[in-house]
């Protein structure tokens, strides 16, 4: 008999092991709090909602060595293509990201987490949260097909973009739709994309409205090939690809060895993060870069910070929103502001139109982009105006950015 | 305007990603590995579900 050292009170409770929640489970522990992480799937990593890629400055903000069983396929650039089918290459000397498995990444993360302390069950479904004077206590959950009641000073919320239970208790996460993209992902093998160490995009409002197709490479033949659209679209995101699919005969003659559907948050994150006893992380805060819509990374910071939060919570022994709530400016200040800019950068790119889009890939190249975008003045001028004499359709398209 | 309906659910198209989840205005959809449930009770028929979902399950 375990009698009353029944083991159902923890400091923390993480509820969804994704990046988010393992990383923020993985500093509780390393700060010598007592975490239980819940993740609602029978295993850690699947189903993946996810094209895989991380950046390369992101394995540096988190102190992440690249190991080949998980950062599968280095990726040094990308191959962007115009609606009629211009290509524009931009490629790195050096690398610039990978693209991960993250079924291996995330049990990797996982494993590493559990042997700092942190208990991780699976199969372990959050039903509802305890609340108790306007406080977050604890949640109880099904593990296994058993009721169980656990209790915790906080509760972080890294449970993906359905957000339960942040709403459950009482926050409101819910994603219109104009704030999610759509998507749907085949993982295919056999199928001929070009060169496999850059990621190529298709753009268009026929391929994909608001978004994109991506082919983000796994080896020579195998890639996971997805796409993205506004989600209020009345074509889904299915019909998109495989349409897309159909009329790329590289990809046409390829097998589709695994599914992936989801939407993704790209835009409105939340202001405010925190209650009494919760914080929430991650997708399930809609923390993702509202132009590519990657979020690994972003979220895996977020729950970092989140446990920095947690921490100062216990030295104070305050779970209230007031002492959690810093959870709010802190990430504003480390990342939020900064995705609010490029939120503001995806909206004047929507204003493009496929013409406009056609413009750029015919008066731009690859290495013309990419000095412009590292923001060398001088250079930038130059490449323009000798660009802008010979295209006046450029000058129009600049004006309509700068709008 | 014709009478809306509730969001029915085709579980053989169905991948269970939560995108429905995510735009259900009034917490109706909760979804677990293998199914999803709608709560009557709490649906507006608002049919944001139907457009946000990837494959077209829910119509």
């Amino acid at each position: 008999m375990k009698g009353e050292m029944e083991l159902n009170e923890f400091d923390v409770i993480v509820v969804g092991a994704g990046p988010a929640g393992i990383s923020a489970a993985e500093k509780c522990a390393e700060k010598k709090l007592r975490v239980l992480l819940l993740e609602k799937d029978q295993e850690i990593g699947v189903p993946k909602r996810c094209a895989e890629g991380l950046g390369l400055a992101w394995f540096k903000r988190l102190k992440l060595k690249p190991d080949k069983q998980w950062a599968i396929q280095p990726i040094r650039g990308a191959t962007l293509y115009s609606p009629s089918g211009k290509k524009l290459k931009i490629k790195f000397s050096k690398i610039a990201g990978y693209v991960l498995e993250r079924k291996m990444f995330e049990k990797f993360l996982a494993k590493r987490a559990a042997r700092k302390g942190v208990k991780i069950l699976a199969k372990a479904t959050v039903k509802d949260v305890i609340k108790e004077n306007g406080f977050v206590k604890g949640v109880k959950a099904t593990v296994m097909g058993e009721k169980k009641t656990y209790y915790c000073k906080i509760v972080i919320a890294a449970d993906g973009i359905e957000s339960r239970i942040a709403r459950l208790s009482g926050l409101n996460t819910t994603n219109t739709l104009f704030n999610v993209d759509s998507g749907f992902q085949y993982e295919m093998a056999g199928i001929d994309f070009g060169e496999e160490d850059l990621i190529h995009l298709y753009f268009g409002a026929k391929v994909a409205k608001r978004g994109y197709v991506w082919i983000f490479p796994k080896g020579k033949d195998c890639a996971n090939v997805g796409v993205g659209i506004l989600g209020s679209d009345t074509k889904t995101a299915k019909e998109y690809l495989d349409n897309f699919i159909e009329a790329t005969p590289g990809l046409r003659k390829g097998s589709i060895i695994e599914v992936n559907a989801g939407c993704i948050p790209l835009g409105g994150f939340l202001e405010k993060h925190t209650m009494n006893g919760l914080i929430v992380v991650g997708d399930a805060a809609h923390h993702v870069n509202p132009i590519h819509g990657g979020g690994i990374g972003i979220a895996m910071e977020s729950g970092a910070l989140a446990a920095e939060i947690c921490k100062k919570a216990f030295n104070k022994k305050d779970f209230s929103d007031e002492t959690l709530g810093e959870f709010n400016s802190l990430w504003y200040e480390k990342r939020g502001n900064q995705l609010k800019n490029i939120l503001k950068r995806r909206k004047m790119l929507e204003a493009l139109s496929d013409k406009d889009f056609e413009t750029l890939v015919s008066s731009l190249t690859g290495d013309e982009i990419l000095k412009v975008a590292e923001g060398n003045l001088l250079q930038s001028a130059k490449i323009i105006s000798t660009k802008l004499i010979k295209n006046p359709g450029l000058m129009k398209l600049l004006l309509k950015l700068l709008r | 305007m014709p009478k809306r309906k509730f969001p029915k659910l085709n579980p053989e198209l169905c991948c269970y990603c939560g995108a429905c989840v995510s735009v259900c205005p009034s917490l109706a959809l909760e979804l677990n590995e293998t199914k999803i449930f709608l709560n009557k009770n709490k649906c507006i028929k608002c049919h944001s579900c139907i457009k946000v979902c990837p494959v077209g399950a829910l119509k």
